[in-house]
């Protein structure tokens, strides 16, 4: 499967013949093959889901896809560039413009201090104008309906819904090429659920970032995204699109 | 005849912030409670007091009587045989380093206090029903698939003497159709004669299991009643905003509810 | 008296062996008071026992015990905290980039860690207290070297396990650099099982100090310090006692303390990864 270049750019991240195995267990020298020639593209703006049974290795695609985890063998392009060999410096530059969100959102910040901090190492690390950020953090958390005082508490302290939120905040706040949502919504309930996915498909049409989006569940993804694709053996199979 | 009447739950430091209140309920043997509703308002905890495993620093009140015998919710340190708690991940609750086959054994051997070769057979039995084969059940938990634990899960809840089992989240990351399968597992449960108390969040496993259903928001049951009458005809604002927000229905999320 | 018996126990809080600590830091603060001399000899009271004009007696060569005590205290307590600290924040460091990075220099410091810990850490303090001049300086060296690779894996294996936590992984994803990470994010985790180690690690030193000590190859005399004076003291077991006694229970007093801080600080600890 390659891009079909709906736009005139490149895609956000594309992934071509992706190969990679896992070695399981200590003594086990023998390897298990988890992805076998995987292509994917998610162009800017585009919601792609991702179904298949667990333990499949969805994980693992997003995990590529950001440069968390390497392939075995095969490309992945960030906006076109061929990941592997971008210079230092402009990796560095692009790092924070590729973004996941969590299955479990509590977990994405650090147990240890509020959420306040957790936020205040992000903006140091984006932005040079202090002022500006905070009024953009505060402005995005008025835009989904947070307070400001949740800020003051860790992260245990504060319900499902807010906290996945929190954590889409901190990714936009990076103005994202492109977003991995792994599972974001499995641990919630279909109401919190709903006003999570409806934020991240709003918020994937307003910046223009490409969104490849985690879930078992594909009703959830039909209704969310515009192509879903299936894992499923090892490989990816195209299993729904809109017309 | 499970009948629970006002249990409330509370920190032990903070007696007063209630964040489980008041529920009562009843259902008849061989049947299904679905307690549905709002993330972290309170229905594991519920769970926990039940099954007798509540976190220490928990308190609880109330009481609960299955067929007429008194269970003590809480935590008193030895949990109640007559509850069993099929936790939300199977897979972690397991005990990774014995075969599956064993562990389901050893329900048959210590309380039910059965010889090893016997209970190694009924373990198999119950596994083969469950579609679990020799080869899958010599496995180790880490080595079979979420599905496969769940069955794994099942058929303990269906070999211990137990009568009320609590099921938290039965299908949470199973895809369409092992949630079938999982349902399926569910009403073999109940045919055999438990009655079943089960946690989600998923209104297609409540609607099939059917029963009855209980919808909580911050740790109260704000509507129960059939479970055909709670989907099709809610009468709380909320339990609608909940029923349309399903991907089915739209997925439709009003900010202003909450 | 009550807080002894708890501390003995195993119960009570890390307090509680913060104040049996004092006993020595006491001592050791004394030593900082300009009347006590711990050198200057008076021949012609050698041996005394407790008196008016030295509280504990004279030694073999008429030194204030108390004097001796005071600065035996002042030099081990303050060596074996600077050995273990030291020791503590190399590990760590070292085992956080070990744990964090992977690949070649994950595998370079953990054959360092081996190497080391391979070696009889005694014979290795012996090798270079016997190359050098001596001196507290070169010992507590000595002793950090062969003391580091505990900290090193215990920091390895929690930055490890918690590498792959998804908030270290969003910070990865925020663009922090691997720096800020570790210092902020990995530290916090590592310092839980650290921080009794190093507890553990006091009580550790003062014990391979007053071995070095008592064979003659540690603190260099006159310097008083607490193995040392256990073995000057031998020869007068009968006569004057309290020459090898007092020191010898002070070793166990601050060793025990050191010992029961690390177990309630673990207890303190429940690890959350």
């Amino acid at each position: 499967m390659t891009c079909s270049h709906i736009n005139s750019g490149p895609a956000a991240v594309e992934l071509r013949q992706i190969h990679k195995s896992f070695s399981l267990g200590l003594l086990n020298t023998k390897k298990k093959r988890i992805l076998n020639g995987v292509s994917l593209c998610v162009e800017p703006g585009q919601l792609v889901g991702l179904s298949g049974p667990s333990g499949s290795g969805k994980t693992t695609i997003g995990n590529i896809a950001l440069g968390l985890s390497r392939a075995d063998s095969g490309r992945v392009l960030w906006n076109g560039r061929e990941l592997n060999y971008l210079p230092r410096k402009e990796k560095k530059r692009l790092r924070p413009r590729f973004q996941k969100i969590f299955q479990d959102p509590a977990l994405s910040f650090a147990p240890f201090q509020t959420l306040e901090k957790s936020f205040r190492d992000v903006l140091r690390f984006l932005f040079l104008d202090k002022m500006q950020a905070e009024k953009r953090l505060s402005m995005l958390m008025q835009e989904m309906k947070l307070e400001q005082n949740i800020l003051k508490r860790p992260p245990g302290k504060v319900s499902g819904g807010e906290i996945q939120r929190l954590a889409l905040i901190r990714c936009i706040l990076a103005e994202p090429f492109f977003l991995v949502a792994d599972e974001p919504t499995s641990r919630l309930d279909p109401l919190v659920q709903a006003q999570v996915a409806r934020q991240i498909q709003t918020m994937a049409a307003e910046k223009g970032m490409g969104v490849l989006f985690i879930s078992h569940d594909f009703s959830l993804l039909k209704v969310l995204c515009h192509k879903v694709l299936r894992l499923e053996n090892t490989s990816l199979i195209p299993a729904w699109q809109t017309e | 005849m499970l009948n629970i009447e006002k249990l409330s739950i509370s920190s032990k430091y903070d007696p007063e912030n209630l964040l489980v209140r008041d529920i009562s309920f009843s259902l008849p043997e061989n049947s299904v409670f679905n307690l549905v509703g709002e993330t972290g308002s309170g229905k594991s905890i519920l769970a926990w007091a039940m099954a007798g495993i509540l976190p220490e620093d928990l308190l609880a009140n109330g009481r609960i009587t299955i067929s007429g015998l008194p269970i003590s919710p809480g935590n008193n340190g030895h949990p109640d045989d007559n509850t069993f708690l099929v936790p939300q991940e199977p897979g972690m609750a397991l005990n990774p380093t014995m075969k599956i086959i064993s562990q389901v054994a050893e329900i048959f051997r210590w309380p039910g206090k059965r010889s090893r070769s016997e209970s190694w057979k009924k373990a198999q039995d119950i596994l083969g029903q469950l579609g679990l084969s020799r080869f899958f059940a010599q496995g180790y938990p880490h080595e079979l698939s979420g599905g496969m634990n769940q069955r794994c899960a099942i058929a303990m809840a269906l070999s211990s003497p137990a009568s009320l089992i609590i099921v938290d989240e039965p299908t949470k990351g199973l895809d369409a159709n092992l949630k079938l399968q999982a349902v399926e597992l569910l009403v073999k449960l109940m045919e055999k004669g438990k009655t079943l108390l089960c946690i989600t969040h998923d209104f297609t496993v409540a609607g099939l299991l059917g029963g009855r259903t209980g919808v909580m928001l911050n740790g109260e049951i704000i509507e129960q009643g059939s479970t055909d009458q709670v989907l099709n005809d809610p009468k709380q604002q909320y339990t609608r905003d909940l029923i349309m927000a399903l991907p089915e229905n739209g997925l439709h999320a009003p900010w202003e509810s909450r | 008296m009550k807080n002894v018996s708890t501390v003995l126990a195993g119960h009570g809080t890390p307090m509680h062996s913060i104040y049996l600590l004092l006993i020595p830091a006491g001592l050791g603060a004394l030593s900082l008071l300009p009347g006590l001399d711990p050198f200057s000899q008076d021949l012609m009271n050698r041996l005394a026992g407790p008196g008016r004009e030295h509280i504990l007696g004279t030694d073999q060569f008429g030194r204030c015990i108390l004097a001796r005590i005071a600065h035996g205290t002042y030099i081990s307590l303050g060596a074996a905290i600077i050995i273990s600290l030291g020791s503590a924040i190399l590990g760590s460091i070292l085992g956080m980039i070990a744990g964090y990075t992977r690949g070649v220099t994950d595998i370079l410091i953990s054959r360092l860690v081996d190497t080391t810990l391979a070696f009889p850490g005694i014979l290795l303090a012996l090798m270079i207290t016997g190359l050098t001049k001596g001196g507290v300086m070169v010992l507590a060296v000595a002793l950090i070297i062969t003391t580091w690779p505990d900290y090193c894996r215990v920091a390895r294996s929690v930055t490890r396990t918690c590498s792959s936590a998804p908030y270290i992984q969003a910070a990865v994803l925020s663009g922090f650099p691997v720096w800020f990470i570790l210092y902020r994010y990995v530290l916090p985790q590592v310092a839980r099982p650290i921080l009794p180690l190093v507890s553990l690690g006091i009580g550790k030193s003062i014990l391979a100090l007053s071995s070095l000590g008592f064979l003659g190859i540690g603190i260099k005399p006159p310097m008083p310090e607490w193995g040392a004076m256990i073995s000057d003291g031998l020869p007068y077991l009968r006569s004057a006692a309290h020459l090898s006694l007092i020191p010898s229970i002070l070793v166990f007093i601050t060793v025990f303390a050191c010992l029961r801080l690390a177990g309630t600080m673990e207890y303190k600890n429940p690890s959350t990864i």
